[in-house]
């Protein structure tokens, strides 16, 4: 499997990817300097908005979309898939090296941004907790559902961008029943419930509803995506 | 007796009327909207466009029926004039920006067809102007048609602008706002393509783009309170207050409680379309063509 | 023969189009070659026999199981599929060790070494796939195909690609894979060297099969078409006359100082000959048949589709 997951990890980790996001994660810590330095401001809130504003809603969604619906979507697309399939090796093997891949390179650039966006802005070592465990499992759960989404369909990007833009960014925010499965929502409560004294987003559910949604969406993703590999049609 | 001929057999030069670089233009801008709305191709390329055009369009087909079923005085607020309808559509219009300029601009270059099309009597400006006009005509489906659909439908039900010249006005502003919109829109959704030939990165780059704009001048401006004017960098502040302007409202609420000047958001939209047109003109005039 | 694959009744439709349709065979070890025009299906009948796709209909067994419901019977498969896409950023002989050390393959790096050695690839090539010819990515797909020592090779169009010289390599390679009882089964398009191989054929057009078994037999089934033969002779005018009036062909034409006949009865034609040769008086230099090779063949199975 460690084959599987370092030549996986190698194709994702293009430069262009890698630059354009790594200047994003730049952009986390830069402004929670600013924060720190800038007299005169509510520093708390303003280091909020960083974390959750920022980071948890754009940064980590984003950065966890563009790697993982490569992570299978590159190889099914160009048709290099079948070096990695025709092998015996367990379909869930497959699906868990392209997740682990995935994260590898989402974790040192989205999550790890915003916690030392947190701890930078030196408001309190809550908001950096809220903003661990949230961002960490905002990009476990987005990892493996657009992971999946690269194997099944065509422009996997350009539907996970729907999902977040749409469904996320606007449905998620005014309806209550779609908040509830909204993985950013969920994430977002997370990340206020642990920060505590902040607020919490809009439709925010309690902390167990919080925290099974991402998780349950994470389970059943790689579930389905081992699924898909063993009955798909691969090129 | 009639003479014989034969027409001859084999390659024939075509020796009909040559409709030259306009004509080339034309076509290749309605091949590429064409494209973009998924239309003569597989259904699955339909779904995307025509789901954000029913987002923009279905809250205007709503209010009008709003209008039509629920009495007067128990709409008030409710339903929106047409100068507050374009904070509705902001997340269809975004997402339809963002991929439809990478779907126009993207695939030439990753199937090298675009070499194909400069030996044609396209030149790279004809080509920019073509794809430029596919894109913002798209665009503008969701800028104008809305806001005045639901335009007719207030006036038709006697909800609307009072007399003729109200009506009138709002039109001429509907339009403006609406066309104002479309290239503003089009010129910053195509900066990213334009360095790119992955669509779907690109397509990435765009809502990256409008959101993260988004959280850091909201941060900058709020949090940091660095001053009203960073919140122009906001790109999904910034078209609609220009459309408040354009009805001759004023603004959003600001942190330091008064409205942003309206000739700092004339000049800001101005600027940001004329870079990112000024960008995107660069980059395609420069691409390497052959390998 | 004992049957490595066996296809029987395999038919697979993409909603309205049908790719494949009652295609039913048995494939034992040696070479067998895939023979059809684009659009027949070959791929997609590639794609079924390595349980990369599924058909709509009918089974597929490699060395009696499933192949789709056993993802460890990939260890005795080996595919070089058409598409040239590679892992662009490894080199050669990275490429070849991941597919070894997937197949859990002892020592896989020197397996991977040994494997592009046999298709005369450096392995100590430090440039990455990206910069390789298709020729050379064609020899490099084959070395991922055989570095675990498979029973069965199913190779796309390996010769695409490829200079004369190496497609003679090539197939001389093949041959021996056949000859050490393992079965390989190969597409191709270039006829007169795919008889090279073997004159074991599998001939697909338009989603069915339209032959199989060896080509020699299958242009003697043919036999509502008649024979085209060459005689070369210094009297090409006299010695076409007389066997017409011999009544053993149907038909005879002088063609640069040669004369080609139709006949639908080869042995008589061979017996009258000579004697019709002699009562014309002329010498006999060849009598060669124009239409018992593949090529032929193909075009013969294919007219009028």
């Amino acid at each position: 499997m460690s084959a599987l997951y370092r030549t996986l990890l190698r194709g994702l980790a293009t430069r262009g990817r890698l630059l354009a996001l790594g200047a994003l994660a730049v952009l986390a810590v830069l402004l929670a300097v600013l924060v720190r330095v800038r007299a005169g401001v509510d520093r708390p809130d303003a280091a909020f908005s960083v974390v959750d504003g920022y980071g948890v809603s754009v940064l980590v969604p984003i950065v966890s979309l563009v790697f993982a619906s490569a992570a299978l979507g590159d190889a099914a697309e160009d048709g290099t898939l079948v070096y990695l399939w025709l092998r015996p090796v367990a379909r869930w093997r497959l699906a868990l090296a392209a997740a682990g891949a995935a994260l590898t390179i989402s974790l040192p650039l989205a999550v790890l941004p915003v916690v030392v966006a947190a701890a930078v802005a030196g408001v309190g070592a809550r908001l950096v907790a809220g903003a661990l465990v949230g961002a960490l499992v905002a990009a476990v759960a987005y990892t493996a559902v657009f992971c999946g989404l690269g194997l099944r369909v065509r422009r996997a990007l350009a539907w996970g961008l729907a999902y977040l833009v749409i469904w996320e960014q606007a449905v998620a925010r005014v309806a209550k029943g779609a908040a509830r499965v909204s993985i950013s929502v969920s994430t977002r409560t997370i990340t206020a419930r642990i920060a505590r004294h902040f607020p919490l987003p809009r439709n925010a559910m309690s902390m167990p509803v919080a925290v099974f949604v991402p998780c349950a969406a994470a389970l059943i993703a790689v579930v389905l995506t081992t699924r898909s590999l063993q009955r798909g049609e691969v090129a | 007796m009639t003479d014989a001929r034969i027409l001859g057999t084999g390659y024939r030069t075509y020796t009909g009327p040559r409709l030259g670089p306009r004509h080339a233009t034309w076509t290749l801008a309605r091949h590429t909207f064409e494209r973009v709305m998924g239309l003569r191709r597989p259904a699955r390329y339909k779904v995307l466009p025509i789901l954000t055009l029913v987002i923009a369009y279905l809250p205007a087909v709503a209010f009008i029926g709003a209008i039509a079923l629920l009495p007067t005085r128990r709409l008030g607020d409710f339903v929106p004039d047409v100068a507050r309808y374009y904070s509705f559509v902001t997340a269809a219009l975004w997402l339809f920006a963002a991929l439809a300029a990478p779907e126009a601009l993207c695939p030439d270059k990753r199937s090298h067809v675009l070499g194909l099309y400069l030996a044609s009597p396209l030149t790279r400006v004809s080509y920019l102007a073509a794809k430029a006009g596919a894109v913002a005509t798209a665009v503008a489906l969701v800028t104008l048609g809305p806001p005045l659909v639901l335009l007719a439908g207030e006036s038709l039900q006697n909800a609307g602008p009072r007399g003729v010249g109200g009506f009138m006005s709002t039109l001429g502003h509907a339009l403006g706002a609406g066309v104002a919109l479309a290239f503003m829109f089009t010129a910053i959704s195509l900066v990213i393509p334009s360095l790119t030939d992955r669509r779907g990165f690109a397509a990435a780059g765009n809502v990256l783009v409008l959101l993260g704009s988004a959280a850091v001048s909201n941060i900058l401006a709020f949090g940091l309170r660095f001053g009203d004017g960073w919140l122009l960098v906001g790109l999904a502040r910034l078209p609609y207050e220009l459309t408040t302007r354009i009805f001759g409202r004023t603004g959003l609420p600001t942190p330091s409680r008064t409205p942003l000047p309206t000739a700092g958001v004339y000049l800001a939209a101005t600027a940001v379309t004329a870079v990112a047109a000024v960008v995107t003109w660069w980059r395609v005039t420069r691409v390497v063509v052959t390998r | 023969m004992t049957a490595t694959i066996t296809v029987r009744d395999v038919g697979k439709w993409f909603g309205s189009v049908v790719a494949l349709s009652g295609v039913s065979f048995e494939i034992g070890p040696g070479v067998t070659a895939l023979l059809g025009p684009n659009g027949a299906g070959k791929s997609t009948l590639f794609r079924i026999m390595c349980g990369l796709a599924n058909p709509s209909q009918g089974a597929v067994r490699i060395l009696g199981q499933d192949p789709r419901a056993n993802p460890s019977l990939t260890r005795h498969i080996g595919i070089a599929p058409q598409q040239e896409a590679l892992f662009e950023w490894q080199t050669a002989l990275e490429f070849v060790t991941l597919a070894a050390q997937l197949h859990g393959v002892g020592g896989p790096v020197q397996a991977a070494a040994a494997a592009l050695a046999t298709v005369e690839m450096d392995p100590r090539d430090p440039r990455p796939l990206s910069t390789y010819s298709k020729g050379m990515r064609q020899r490099v797909k084959v070395a991922q195909a055989i570095v675990h020592n498979p029973t069965v090779l199913v190779l796309d169009e390996p010769l695409e690609g490829l200079d004369p010289r190496q497609r003679l390599g090539a197939i001389s390679f093949f041959r021996a894979l056949g000859e050490q009882g393992r079965t390989v089964v190969v597409s191709s398009h270039v006829l007169d060297e795919v008889e090279r191989f073997g004159s074991r054929v599998l001939v697909i057009a338009q989603g069915r099969l339209v032959a199989e078994g060896d080509f020699h037999r299958i242009r003697d089934l043919m036999d509502d078409r008649p024979r085209l033969l060459r005689v070369g002779t210094d009297q090409p005018a006299r010695v076409a006359a007389g066997l017409l009036v011999s009544g053993v062909v149907q038909g005879a034409r002088v063609v640069r100082g040669t004369v080609e006949v139709e006949t639908s009865d080869a042995p008589a034609f061979r017996r009258a000959v000579a004697s019709v040769a002699r009562e014309a008086g002329a010498r006999l230099t060849e009598v060669v048949p124009l239409d018992e090779d593949l090529e032929s063949v193909f075009a013969y199975l294919l007219r009028g589709r």
